[in-house]
């Protein structure tokens, strides 16, 4: 019977197998002539603070726009298999030490001129050039070059220090023109290319209107043949919920990042589609570590005990996302899920703080240490569409409020709040989020020697020995098995240290309207395949 | 599920509702054990009423779920793990991944494929001797496979885990299990369900004991010490989720064969119950095809000729069980229509006869369950963007990961789809388990490979990360 039973199941699977990965023949009915032309509007609720890829660090617009305006040598498909761009083919020689790009000669930057093998070398010396506003990681990434030799218009090599596995990997940059920049390597977001770009993307910038929206067109020029929406308009939305109503009033195709409350709604139309994506992101409040009190392990899990996180992912964010126990989303393959989430504890983070020495003594509700009564600053930015952090900052201070514990909101501009967190470190307490790729490499935000602006993003000065070793441990290998086991231990000892009080994932879902075909989305640079999509004719405004 | 446990959930949801709107309300919301024990509350086996006999019914319905919810996690799983041991194996060179790939090797029938990785395994001077010790005692049963004439294995307790496996692939019958082998590793609880299984008759008190065990320790990774330098790499016995299935299975049918006594003495109800299908069905799932037609009879509704359809297919007549299914087809309702399309996907028949049921019965009702056949058709087809596309218009998305809103049987089945269709959505694969394994701790063992199979897969040197101002 045991084995009887097992293949039963057995023949189910191995006639899935028959038929796994045969190639499907998706609508094919769609000639190629009948799938060009159409325009596709979407939404993005906030501007993009450049045009150009390699200095934009924080601004998903912008990278989402770089996606659709440049390209990079070789990029990763769907299948995960690193496929060529703008490298036609690669050889990999002395023991993983040198690669060899062979570039396509077809291709054309937007203003007409060739693409060349200079273009290559001059991203590079753009990237390591410390004064150009590029994101350590970015530039990190390529430290292990050695030298770069142009070897003619279409053929550049590549030296390394020592082996890289699979080398071709890291050349996922996107490449810039040299003649836009006039062969100046330093870049900053001020500069003029970066408003102007240039690219040799499937699409062309057009304009930036005087709403700030932004019109690309279709590239006619493109080697790969240019792609079937012959116009992509970027409007900048920034009420979140105007932004849905466009969408359910046909003013727009697609909202790249819906509103979770608005998701059923969305969904039950039956016009559009919900394509969920890129579910490694989480929330969290980082307490700064040059504060002495918010340097006390308690203090910070008393904290991440007085707010009941549950509570206000159901009220806030209509309990579309998940309660995380650490530095990861359930999605990530570093999150380790033997850690359990804070639970709502008032009495015991009460407890905590007394074990601190933190105490109300005089009896105004207000506890002291050493006789200073605990008060903290939570910056917030001020910017449309924050109205969901808005409500958590609130909840948050009144939940410490009970804790006895002050939190003055304090609101800024968002380039001034990103300059005061970020640049400066001044602040105690800041809400924010974090998007990452698969990668899940955490080590720029709790290594210690990335807390010193502007080299990491350990704004909140965390410093831990141990932590840093496991960091560099990860950092130093590439057995995926072993990084994933330091990605648990780290998940469970910064669970424990609450540097951050980790909130949630949130789920994130783009609509677009079912008129446009074939539309497959990256989960982080979001428009890799747009050129696949398109409107059919008989659909087309 | 298939047809003949909705028509007794439906009987069940009109005759009892009021009565026991809570186990029946946690059976909708895929809550099955939960379900089973409010119903044990109002079973009294000594003194039988009509009460207890719908609550027998609901406890043999929450069985049959999980039977086949476990059997569609164990489909999936066993590609998972797979595919986690395939690649770990090449670059990392860790023998124990070689064991247990070879073990599924072994279940999926590869027996070349698993003497390949038992053999270059077992030479490793990493393995400890008890990895080696379950290494060896499949590697025996494989040699047989290929018609080895091998002595009869020498029962060591060397490793209790390989103990226990080399009593359950040998088919010792329950009651000789030795006196003094323990019962203390996750292996040990399930192996031990496994060869009660096979007895001639099961009770459902100590089936039910026994089974619980093993759900305490579904999530426990069973625990070899590699002497290399992969020590913490979790392995989980690759045949859980199918003796769950199996077990659960087995209970569904001691009890509707409880139900089948009684019966007698409550003929308005169990002419309702439809025992004698329910038993047909399970019996079709335990692979016992006499016990099958018995139960069946000369049954002659729609249900239990496409029952009729299913035992002739797996008896390998595929062209009168075509026949069959076409006719009763004919004119028929959306749920037969759609059963009839998931009997063509579940026996291997015409795939093209198949979809054409799905769409239509679909196309008169729009509900999940009939796009997740359609789906399963198209995916079985290898068109695995349309598959994944037609999986969506019956997939709420609004409420993904929740199986309190979605069948965890879909959520399985659509993330089995996302995996083979699109790599960029691994991270909606990986979550997916995730929520399966909190609800389900056997899951474990999928979560865990899907999340090796997706750090393999992130080798992008260039760490992309973006710092949002709150969410």
């Amino acid at each position: 019977m045991v084995r009887q039973s097992t293949k039963i199941i057995m023949q189910k699977r191995n006639l899935d197998k028959c038929f796994l990965w045969v190639a499907p023949l998706l609508l094919i009915a769609y000639a190629d002539g009948a799938a060009k032309g159409g325009n596709l509007t979407y939404a993005e609720p906030v501007l993009p603070d450049t045009y150009d890829p390699i200095t934009t660090s924080d601004n998903e617009t912008s990278l989402r726009l770089s996606e659709l305006l440049f390209e990079s040598l070789v990029f990763i498909d769907y299948k995960g298999e690193v496929k060529g761009r703008l490298a036609e083919k690669w050889n990999v020689f002395n023991g993983n030490r040198r690669i060899t790009f062979y570039l396509r000669k077809d291709v054309k930057w937007h203003d007409g001129k060739p693409f060349t093998a200079k273009d290559v070398k001059f991203t590079y010396d753009v990237i390591a050039n410390t004064m150009s506003d590029v994101r350590p990681e970015s530039r990190q990434a390529l430290d292990i070059i050695e030298k770069v030799t142009v070897l003619g218009d279409h053929v550049i090599r590549f030296d390394f220090a020592t082996s890289v596995a699979e080398p071709e990997r890291r050349f996922l940059f996107k490449i810039i023109p040299s003649h836009a920049l006039d062969g100046k390597t330093a870049l900053t977001k001020f500069s003029k290319f970066s408003k102007n770009p240039i690219g040799t993307g499937y699409y062309k910038f057009d304009r930036e209107t005087r709403n700030r929206d932004v019109i690309l067109k279709a590239f006619p020029d493109h080697y790969n043949k240019s792609a079937n929406i012959g116009e992509i308009k970027m409007a900048y939305q920034p009420e979140m919920s105007l932004l849905v109503q466009s969408l359910l009033l046909n003013a727009i195709e697609m909202v790249v990042e819906v509103p979770p409350g608005k998701i059923a709604e969305i969904a039950n139309t039956g016009k559009f589609s919900i394509i969920p994506y890129n579910s490694l992101a989480f929330a969290f409040f980082g307490y700064n570590h040059k504060n002495p009190i918010l340097r006390i392990k308690e203090v910070r899990q008393a904290f991440s005990l007085a707010i009941d996180r549950r509570k206000m992912l159901e009220d806030i964010y209509f309990g579309k996302g998940e309660i995380i126990s650490g530095p990861f989303s359930p999605a990530s393959w570093g999150y380790n899920p033997d850690v359990e989430p804070w639970v709502f504890d008032l009495a015991k983070a009460k407890s905590l703080l007394a074990k601190a020495g933190i105490r109300d003594t005089d009896g105004d509700g207000i506890v002291e240490h050493n006789g200073k009564p605990l008060r903290f600053t939570l910056k917030i930015p001020i910017y449309s569409g924050n109205e969901g952090g808005l409500s958590v900052c609130l909840r948050f201070q009144n939940y410490l409020k009970a804790l006895g514990v002050v939190v003055d909101l304090q609101h800024r501009e968002y380039e001034k709040w990103k300059e005061e967190v970020k640049g400066k470190h001044d602040f105690d307490i800041v809400f924010g989020e974090w998007l990452f790729d698969n990668s899940s490499d955490i080590s720029s935000l709790f290594h210690s020697s990335k807390s010193t602006p502007p080299l990491g993003d350990n704004f909140i000065s965390y410093g831990n020995p141990k932590i840093d070793a496991l960091l560099d441990k990860f950092n130093n290998t590439i057995n995926h098995e072993v990084r994933r086991r330091i990605n648990y231990e780290l998940h469970e000892i910064l669970a424990d240290e609450s540097p951050y009080t980790f909130l949630w994932t949130l789920e994130k879902n783009a609509a677009i309207d079912n008129k446009v075909k074939k539309v497959v989305v990256h989960p982080y640079r979001f428009f890799t395949f747009v050129n696949e999509w398109f409107i059919p004719e008989d659909e087309r405004d | 599920m298939t047809f003949s446990s909705n028509k007794a959930f439906s009987i069940l949801l009109f005759s009892a509702w009021g009565l026991f709107a809570n186990p029946l309300e946690l059976l909708k919301r895929h809550r099955y054990l939960e379900a089973v024990e409010q119903w044990s509350k109002q079973i009294n086996i000594d003194k039988m009423d009509a009460n207890g006999m719908r609550a027998l019914k609901g406890q043999a319905l929450a069985y049959q779920g999980l039977g086949s919810l476990y059997a569609e996690f164990h489909d999936f799983s066993m590609i998972l793990m797979e595919e986690y041991y395939t690649s770990m194996s090449p670059d990392l060179k860790i023998p124990m991944a070689q064991i247990y790939l070879a073990q599924i090797q072994f279940y999926t029938g590869d027996m070349q494929g698993a003497q390949k990785s038992l053999q270059t395994a077992l030479k490793s001077n990493d393995l400890t001797p008890s990895a080696k010790n379950m290494g060896e005692v499949y590697l025996y049963h494989v040699n047989r496979k290929l018609g080895a004439q091998a002595k009869p294995w020498a029962f060591s307790t060397e490793d209790n885990a390989a103990a226990w496996q080399s009593l359950e692939l040998g088919g010792v019958a329950y009651g000789k299990i030795p006196a003094n082998l323990k019962v203390v590793s996750p292996r040990s609880y399930r192996c031990r369900v496994q060869i009660y299984l096979s007895s001639e008759e099961i009770d459902i008190r100590e089936l039910d004991k026994l089974l619980l065990p093993v759900l305490n320790a579904a999530h426990t990774p069973e625990v070899y010490f590699d002497k290399g330098k992969n020590t913490q790499i979790n392995f989980y016995d690759p045949l859980l989720m199918a003796t769950l299935s199996e077990g659960y299975f087995a209970l569904a049918k001691a009890t509707n064969l409880l139900i089948l006594d009684n019966e007698r003495r409550f003929r308005t109800l169990a002419s309702r119950f439809g025992t004698d299908l329910a038993l047909t069905e399970i019996s079709l799932r335990l692979n016992q095809l006499d016990a099958a037609e018995k139960y069946l009879g000369n049954n002659r509704t729609p249900e239990g000729q496409i029952l009729s359809a299913r035992l002739l297919a797996r008896q390998g007549k595929a062209n009168e069980a075509e026949a069959i299914l076409e006719k009763v087809g004919q004119g028929a309702s959306p749920v037969i229509k759609r059963e009839v399309a998931q009997a063509y996907l579940d026996h291997g028949l015409d795939l093209a006869k198949g979809l054409k049921w799905a769409s239509e019965a679909a196309r008169e009702r729009n509900t999940p369950p009939y796009h997740r056949v359609w789906g399963g058709i198209l995916l079985a087809q290898g068109k695995s963007e349309e598959a994944v596309a037609r999986y969506s218009q019956g997939y709420k998305i609004e409420f993904r990961n929740r199986i309190d809103q979605i069948d965890p049987e879909f959520m399985a089945e659509y993330a089995h789809a996302l995996f083979r269709t699109n790599k960029l959505r691994y991270e909606e694969v990986v979550e997916t388990l995730y929520h399966l394994q909190r609800e389900f701790p056997a899951c474990r063992q999928m979560y865990y490979s899907m999340q090796g199979i997706s750090a393999a897969l992130a080798r992008g040197y260039e760490s992309q990360k973006i710092f949002r101002k709150g969410g």
